[in-house]
């Protein structure tokens, strides 16, 4: 039986991703590609901008450098959110952003009014791109993962495409305010994404409270430590999307150990036909920094909180 | 990625030192299946997979549009030196693009068949 396990075909590349990574997928795919033809199609509508505002057409490529730039400030801001909130709020609000700036910057009174929108469109465009990648790649399947990641960032140029097509058959018709008045129609992906698409399981959800905790004790030195470690464990939720708090209540149920059947149990995670297995590093790597104990300079709460939470990064390098 | 990246550098020298119109069309072309898409072919799964999961957004986005930041220089360097034609300036920038993506990727760590979750994991 065995043998025969052994000699059996393997699935095809394309039957191995489950329904809910191919969803996560085609919704990086649709905000990448739809990003493109916002951001493209103002590259073939520069000159009548330019002749409408009167302005000389040097000036009007400096908004393809400002939305540019804004990309990173844009990107960044999507990681964060993404690393703390999970991958789909950030995607959803960058394609409803981008889209509504291309929007708004079809209305423009004034040349000034076109660049501030293009410009806040260069930081929602910015922002799809980590939110869109993370949803799609950390979840792919390790043997077809490059080839996707190809499909995926090459389908810029399937919204190039898009876009000169728009121009070549819309343009004479609706003129460049037409063009960026089309380019809300992307914001449609954002129900797509928000009804059918889920996140990488472990993000952006709410850690688990501390299980099995023993009731407050009457001592009040006992109740003060358990509110300094509440406090911290708050704290590490905002510091750093709850690393650093999973340690304190990792540190805590070693002091006061849960009762027996009440931690995670297998299973838990949603995505359970996944294989995953973690490098795991000692304990004593994650609670003290390079591997040594780590002792509270002053002796208070703060320091080690940080202590906790640089160690962390430190690790993450 | 290296590849690609590597054999886009001669194709720019091919294209636009020319003035037949045919080969800078064909060079083009070309250029786009090397330096302009497949060398970035991967970009997503490599950087992804270069960090771990609690920093993998934050940190994949800023060294990728990081890049922004000079690109979106090129437009307006490449419209200062006019003087020079719009070939000459473009090649430098090809150049120094694809000169440090291969020696970036070269000197970073090859990243196949990992397996993307949080790198601290308590033992």
């Amino acid at each position: 039986m065995a043998t025969a396990a052994a000699g059996a075909k393997p699935a095809a590349w394309w039957q191995e991703p489950s329904k809910d990574q191919w969803l996560a997928w085609v919704a990086a795919w649709l905000g990448w590609t739809l990003d493109a033809f916002d951001f493209t199609i103002f590259l073939l509508i520069m000159l009548p901008i330019s002749q409408e505002f009167g302005v000389p057409l040097t000036e009007v490529t400096a908004v393809f450098t400002i939305t540019l730039w804004m990309r990173l400030v844009g990107a960044v801001s999507s990681g964060w959110m993404g690393d703390r909130l999970g991958r789909r709020l950030p995607l959803m609000i960058s394609i409803l952003g981008y889209s509504l700036c291309n929007f708004i910057a079809g209305f423009s009174p004034t040349f000034w009014f076109l660049f501030l929108f293009r410009a806040l469109l260069g930081f929602f465009m910015g922002a799809e791109w980590p939110a869109g990648a993370a949803l799609a790649m950390e979840q792919w399947p390790i043997r077809s993962r490059g080839f996707m990641s190809g499909v995926l960032q090459g389908s810029w140029g399937i919204g190039f495409l898009l876009s000169s097509a728009a121009y070549g058959l819309l343009y004479t018709s609706i003129g460049w305010r037409g063009l960026l008045w089309i380019g809300i129609l992307p914001a449609l992906t954002v129900v797509y994404v928000r009804y059918f698409v889920k996140g990488p399981p472990g993000l952006g959800r709410k850690p688990p409270p501390p299980a099995g905790r023993k009731p407050r004790s009457a001592d009040p030195a006992a109740q003060h430590l358990q509110a300094r470690d509440d406090r911290q464990y708050r704290a590490g939720l905002l510091v750093d999307g709850g690393r650093s708090g999973d340690l304190l209540r990792d540190q805590r149920d070693v002091r006061d150990p849960p009762a027996k059947g009440s931690g995670p149990q297998p299973g838990d995670d949603r995505d359970a036909d996944r294989v995953r297995e973690p490098r795991r590093v000692p304990r004593k790597h994650v609670l003290g920094l390079g591997g040594r104990p780590y002792r509270p300079p002053l002796g208070n709460d703060h320091p080690r909180l940080v202590g906790y939470t640089g160690g962390l990064l430190l690790h993450a390098q | 990625m290296i590849i690609p990246g590597l054999l886009g550098i001669p194709v720019a020298f091919c294209y636009m030192l020319s003035s037949d119109y045919w080969v800078i069309v064909i060079g083009y072309v070309v250029q786009g299946a090397l330096l302009g898409g497949g060398a970035g072919a991967h970009v997503p799964s490599y950087m992804n997979e270069r960090f771990p999961t609690e920093v993998r957004a934050t940190a994949s986005a800023f060294c990728y549009h990081l890049g922004t930041i000079f690109g979106g220089l090129v437009p307006p360097v490449v419209a200062l030196y006019y003087n020079l034609g719009f070939s000459i300036p473009m090649l430098i920038g090809c150049l120094i693009g694809g000169g440090s993506w291969c020696l970036a990727l070269y000197l970073g760590p090859e990243t196949k068949g990992k397996e993307m979750v949080p790198d601290l994991v308590l033992a």
